[in-house]
């Protein structure tokens, strides 16, 4: 199959797969009535949306990351994007602040992300283009340092606030606020809008920084834009789903060996497929048991042996047909 | 751009298709209230006070009255209910007591789902806990009564606790790894009390915290009561082998207990007394079920 089939195909099959998604909940199998019960149908679409969205924003980030990095392990939360956060939803939580209003904790969280970003890239640009060893460093080390600050924090709490940290780090994508949904939604369509404008750079910058200067790009303005949108959209979504793995790390990798490296067609193809695969891995996680499962469980579960395929067939051909 | 166009028609055509009902479709509600209780305490006292029969959900930790319990759809586990299952039995109202995620009351009001907090966290706020939801499900007067009773058996337990010149030092564990113990604002502080204890624990201000086995040997405490593990016959041994507290004086005298029935000391519910009276067995040197010393 061609890169260019494989493309067409992701594009076609997500939205199917995101539709039949709707058919699945804990209350059966099946669409709900629409006059009878209407309020699942909407709950059920609500989540579907929530897990294309964070799908869509974890997985185009992983694609950008691990283009700019130039590591295969790069995923949305190797510059410590997600302690950050965690640290922000921790200090929402145990203050009290969480609870005032539904945007408080996501706010929190986003806010702490983008902070670390920031941290990150200082401590790790001296003068010139920031090295890349020296990005993932600073990035293991402040994420570290924000994980024990949370650790301490947890140590300290009372049980219930406990309880409500650790729920939010397992992750879940049951909406509390529609606007909130609805901010996150028009957030990541902007970032990846903005991902998808710099794939010429992108492609550019996985040849190396040197490669992509004598090509034209300027790759400080290049790297940086790349990292803040990366960042922005990450943050935007731990903020409402909370911290939900690996869909940053496989889905990138996963389309990139179906669509090939481009990221003109990379980036869309991430964005729908990655959103497809959290809702269908959100569908399962809140189907199969009579308890729901934390998303994150499956979407490791799920994903890791499927990777795994992926890793295998690429080691026997090659990337490219 | 056809494939757009495609896919579109696909995506509206898989909506159409699967257009049957999901799960069986309630009646709409009718007569009287219909609650789904989230916590194991709201389930007792909404069968406490008569409407068992207006229960149409519970969580799977809400195991009392058994024959009750067993007829009613479970709608999720204690703190993380699926709001979708909520949704298919129609309630009138949930009732919680506390969830495991602050933003889980949030996701029910979105889901318009009418809801009420039932604060039952201490000893004292159990008569009240219990006219609320009377009120709610409409047996304001059983309620009143039991609520009425279960103040007055408070009242007297207190003043028999009062007259006690040496009360024991109580060490309370509810987890043996790490050892944690009940501190000054949790319910346990409060049963302790009223069994004629004081709960060594009561100098720390939280819920529960970790002990060391320093502190344990400084507190030195009495007796010690486990609340963990309740089928588990080698607690109570456990406790007796910790390396260093040999110089405790629950371990020399062998006053450490185990074998509660763990729910009615750790539920905030209309059965409170029952736990009081098996923490009095033990403060009086009887195993919790009554009889002779262990």
């Amino acid at each position: 199959m061609t890169h260019r089939r494989a493309f067409w195909l992701v594009m076609i099959l997500a939205p199917v797969l995101l539709a039949l998604c709707v058919l699945m909940g804990p209350s059966g199998i099946g669409f709900p009535d629409w006059t009878t019960q209407r309020e699942i149908l909407i709950l059920r679409i609500t989540r579907v949306l929530a897990g294309l969205i964070i799908g869509a924003a974890l997985s185009c980030s992983g694609v950008v990351l691990q283009a700019i990095l130039r590591n295969p392990l790069a995923e949305p939360y190797v510059l410590g994007v997600s302690s950050g956060a965690g640290l922000g939803a921790t200090l929402a939580i145990l203050t009290g602040l969480g609870a005032a209003s539904a945007f408080a904790l996501p706010l929190c969280a986003f806010v702490m992300a983008v902070l670390t970003l920031f941290l990150v890239y200082a401590l790790a640009n001296q003068g010139s283009t920031p090295s890349l060893y020296s990005l993932i460093l600073s990035g293991v080390i402040v994420s570290s340092v924000c994980s024990s600050l949370i650790m301490f924090m947890v140590s300290v709490a009372p049980v219930e606030g406990m309880h409500s940290i650790l729920w939010w780090m397992l992750g879940n994508l049951e909406v509390t606020s529609d606007a909130l949904l609805a901010t996150t939604g028009v957030l990541a369509l902007l970032g990846i809008l903005g991902m998808w404008l710099l794939a010429p750079e992108l492609n550019a910058l996985t040849l190396g920084q040197d490669m992509a200067h004598h090509l034209g790009i300027r790759v400080k303005a290049a790297m940086g834009s790349g990292l803040l949108l990366a960042t922005l959209v990450t943050a935007a979504s731990v903020g409402v789903g909370g911290l939900i793995g690996f869909v940053g790390l496989i889905v990138p990798h996963s389309l990139r060996s179906l669509v090939g490296p481009d990221h003109r067609r990379l980036i869309p193809a991430a964005a729908l497929g990655g959103g497809a695969f959290l809702a269908v891995c959100d569908a399962i996680a809140r189907t199969v048991l009579s308890v729901e499962i934390p998303v994150g469980v499956v979407t490791a579960l799920i994903g890791g042996p499927f990777f795994l395929v992926l890793l295998r067939r690429r080691r026997r051909h090659g990337w490219t047909e | 751009m056809n494939v757009r166009i495609w896919t579109g028609c696909l995506f509206a055509a898989v909506l159409a298709a699967g257009c049957k009902p999901a799960g069986p479709t309630a009646p709409l509600p009718t007569g009287p209230m219909r609650v789904v209780s989230l916590a194991p305490s709201i389930t007792e006292i909404v069968c406490a006070v008569g409407a068992a029969d207006q229960l149409v959900g519970r969580t799977t930790a809400c195991d009392v009255p058994a024959d009750v319990v067993a007829g009613i759809p479970v709608i999720g586990a204690f703190g993380v209910p699926s709001i979708e299952k909520i949704l298919t039995v129609k309630p009138g109202m949930v009732l919680y007591a506390d969830m495991a995620d602050d933003s889980m009351a949030r996701k029910l009001e979105r889901a318009g789902l009418p809801q009420t907090r039932i604060k039952c966290t201490r000893l004292e706020d159990i008569p009240p806990a219990i006219r609320t939801v009377g009120r709610l499900v409409q047996h304001g007067k059983q309620a009143e009564e039991l609520a009425t009773e279960l103040s007055r058996q408070i009242q007297a337990a207190r003043a028999q606790a009062a007259a006690i010149e040496h009360r024991p030092g109580v060490l309370v564990l509810i987890w043996n790894d790490p050892l944690t113990a009940a501190g000054r604002n949790g319910f346990l502080s409060d049963l302790v009390e009223l069994a004629g204890g004081y709960n060594i624990g009561d100098t720390v201000n939280r819920d529960y915290f970790q002990v060391s086995g320093e502190w344990v040997l400084a507190q030195n405490p009495d007796v010690i009561l486990c609340f963990f593990m309740a089928g588990n016959k080698a607690v109570r041994q456990t406790i007796l082998n910790q390396s260093g507290w040999g110089r405790v004086k629950a371990v020399q005298t062998g006053r450490v207990y185990d074998g509660f029935d763990n729910n009615l000391v750790l539920r905030p519910g209309p059965r409170v007394m029952e736990g009081v009276a098996a923490i009095r067995r033990c403060l009086a040197g009887e195993s919790p079920e009554g009889g002779s010393s262990p």
